[in-house]
Formats: structure tokens, sequence, C-alpha cells
């Protein structure tokens, strides 16, 4: 239960502080911060998953969470200023571990058990 | 769920709510249109571009459109008084409205007083007239009328073989204009009036005319008002298309 619990409560919280402060970034940077927000989605599913399967590390959870978020970012950037839409990788590729980790978690919560075809040691 | 785990979930959760937010706030405060990277906003800056200037195309086109319409549709336009000067003269050329102005009237009537010579009693008086006028219109005469029938471009004038009472070689009728005249003939004239009468004389026609036992009298009215044509008022042999009722 505190698992989905306290995510939402952060989330909130999170939104709250945000729409609050008076930080105004420019519209061209708005592609960057949403890939970052689909990186971030993506390591608190897989941070839920990994709680699910009791393997939950702070450091990996950490660690995944930010260089995640950045390395998404700076492709994003990256891709604009070579001419390249790679933006659209890294929505395919976080959307993919998104949907796979929720399947888990849903198995999870369902059976008890892991899915069979995934490994989920290093889902973070 | 341990401590530590705890505070990294929740600060992670955080974060991301902070992320979210600041996102919100763009999307708010930004313009309706979102473009996710550097060539979706050129091409659909490229696309704005080619489209102003086909709206501007428009613009221009539809503006001349409205000034043509503008002109047309006003009481002192342009086009429509030009229009309506050249009805006018065309008109006048065809012989639809009255004409007024110097010219000369050439009066052909029987003359008891004229020797007759035998063998010439009867004369096509149709002819006789054509050729008056042929020569009148080569002098420049800018309106011809016969006893009051106006001549236009498809006058026929016809002689009907149909004796009279009156004497001299011209006793049939004359037909201009589908309509019956007889002589005394009162060629009315408008136009250069030493022209028409230094053609009539050039030519002979009085003498032509005294053989036939016909006087010819011409008078002239050098004056602005001298003679007076009225229009022709038969009808027209060809009609034009009118834009039919809906």
């Amino acid at each position: 239960m505190w698992i989905f619990v306290v995510p939402a409560f952060g989330l909130f919280i999170g939104l709250g502080i945000g729409l609050a402060v008076n930080v105004h970034l420019p519209v061209q940077y708005s592609a960057y911060l949403s890939v970052a927000i689909l990186a971030a989605l993506d390591t608190v599913f897989g941070g839920i998953r990994a709680m699910l399967e009791h393997k939950f590390d702070e450091r990996v959870f950490l660690t995944g969470f930010f260089s995640n978020t950045l390395l998404a970012a700076l492709l994003a950037f990256i891709g604009s200023w070579l001419g390249i839409d790679l933006t659209l990788a890294a929505v395919v590729a976080f959307g993919v571990r998104i949907f796979n980790n929720l399947a888990s978690i849903r198995h999870l919560l369902l059976f008890r058990k892991k899915i069979p075809f995934h490994d989920s040691s290093n889902s973070c | 769920m341990r401590r530590s785990s705890f505070i990294a979930l929740l600060g992670v959760s955080v974060t991301l709510g902070v992320l979210f937010g600041l996102d919100l706030h763009v999307h708010r405060t930004s313009s309706q249109a979102d473009y996710s990277s550097y060539l979706a906003a050129t091409q659909a800056l490229d696309e704005a571009l080619a489209t102003s200037t086909q709206l501007e195309d428009q613009i221009a086109s539809f503006s001349k459109q409205k000034q043509a319409l503008i002109e047309a549709s006003s009481h002192n336009a342009t086009g429509k008084t030009a229009l309506i000067t050249e009805l006018r003269q065309q008109s006048e050329i065809a012989g639809l409205t009255a004409l007024t102005g110097p010219g000369i009237t050439v009066t052909i009537n029987y003359d008891p007083a004229l020797p007759v010579i035998p063998g010439l009693r009867y004369v096509d008086e149709a002819t006789q007239l054509q050729m008056v006028v042929n020569y009148l219109d080569a002098a420049g005469a800018k309106g011809i009328a016969i006893n009051g029938q106006r001549l236009v471009t498809t006058t026929a004038i016809r002689s009907i073989l149909s004796f009279n009472d009156a004497p001299g070689p011209f006793s049939g009728i004359v037909e201009i204009n589908g309509l019956p005249v007889q002589a005394p003939y009162v060629i009315s004239v408008v136009g250069p009036v030493s022209s028409l009468v230094n053609m009539l004389t050039a030519e002979g026609l009085g003498q032509q005319f005294t053989i036939l036992d016909q006087s010819f009298v011409i008078h002239q009215f050098p004056s602005a008002k001298g003679v007076q044509l009225p229009p022709y008022d038969g009808a027209l042999p060809t009609s034009y298309a009118k834009e039919g009722g809906i």
C-alpha cells in the first residue's frame, strides 16, 4: 500500500511546488523537459516494480533516476542540434520500458510472481 | 519499507512532480503552437510562409476584383461612360437617332415644261434614286432621308410597278423601308454642303433627270440646324441576345 501512496503523495507535493515556483522555462526547452519527465516516470515505475520484487536498492534507483533524466534531455538536445529528431528514439525506448514495468507490476500484484520472460534484476 | 527507501522514493516523486509542474508552467504560458523539435518548427514556419504568400496573392486578386466591381457599379464610371458614348455614336451612325446639321435637299419631280423624249416612258425610279443616294454617300453624307424615310444600312429602295395617276416617266411607286413613297421625292441630306453640291453637279445628275422630264433642284442649308432628319423607326433585321430573367 505504501508503495503507491508515497509516490502519489510526493508527486502532488512536487506538482504544487512546480506550479507555485516562479520559474518560466523557455518554450524551446519544453521538448527536453517532456523527455526528461518520461525518463523519470520510467525510473519511478521501475522502482515500484523492484520494491514489489523485494529487490529495491536506493543507489540504483537514485542514480538511474538522475542519469536517465539527464541523458534523455541531453539526447533530445543533441538531436535538435544535429537536426535529427532523437526525441522520438527516447520516447519509444522509455515508452516500451514503462509498459513492461507496468505489466510486471500488474502481474506481481495479481499473482505475486514475476513475469517469466522478463528479467527484472536491472529494471531501475 | 526501509527508511532510506522511503526517502529515496519520496524525493524522486517530488522531483518528478516538480518537473511536471514546470512543464505545465511552460505549456500554460507559451503560445498555442508547440513544436517538438527545431525541424518541426522550421517545417511549420516554411508552411506558414508559403500559406502567407498564397493568401497575399488571393488578397491582391480580390482587391482587383473589388476595384473593378466598384468602377462598374458607380454612375460616373469610366467604362460605363465610354460604353454609353459608343452606343450613342453607333446609334447616330446607324440612323436610329434624329440628326440635325448643315446639308442640302434635292427635290425630284415631274416637270411638264421639259421636253418629252420618246422611248423613256418607263424608267426604274428606284435605280435613279439609289444612284443619287450613292453619290451623296460618296460625298460624305452623314445622314439621308427620302420623303421623311431615314435611310439606314439595311434600307432597300424598291420600285413597285403599279401605275398611278401621276404623269410623266416616274409613274410608279417607290418603296423605302417597306413603306410606299411617291413623287415628288425630296432627298434630305446632312453633311458637308459644298462637297455634296459639287458631287451632284460634277456628275451631271441634273441633266440626266432633265432628260427624264424630271426637275432636279438643289437647296443648300449651311446653318447648324439647316436640315433635320428623323430617326429610323422601322424594324431592325437583327436582334441582340439579352440576359434572360431568372
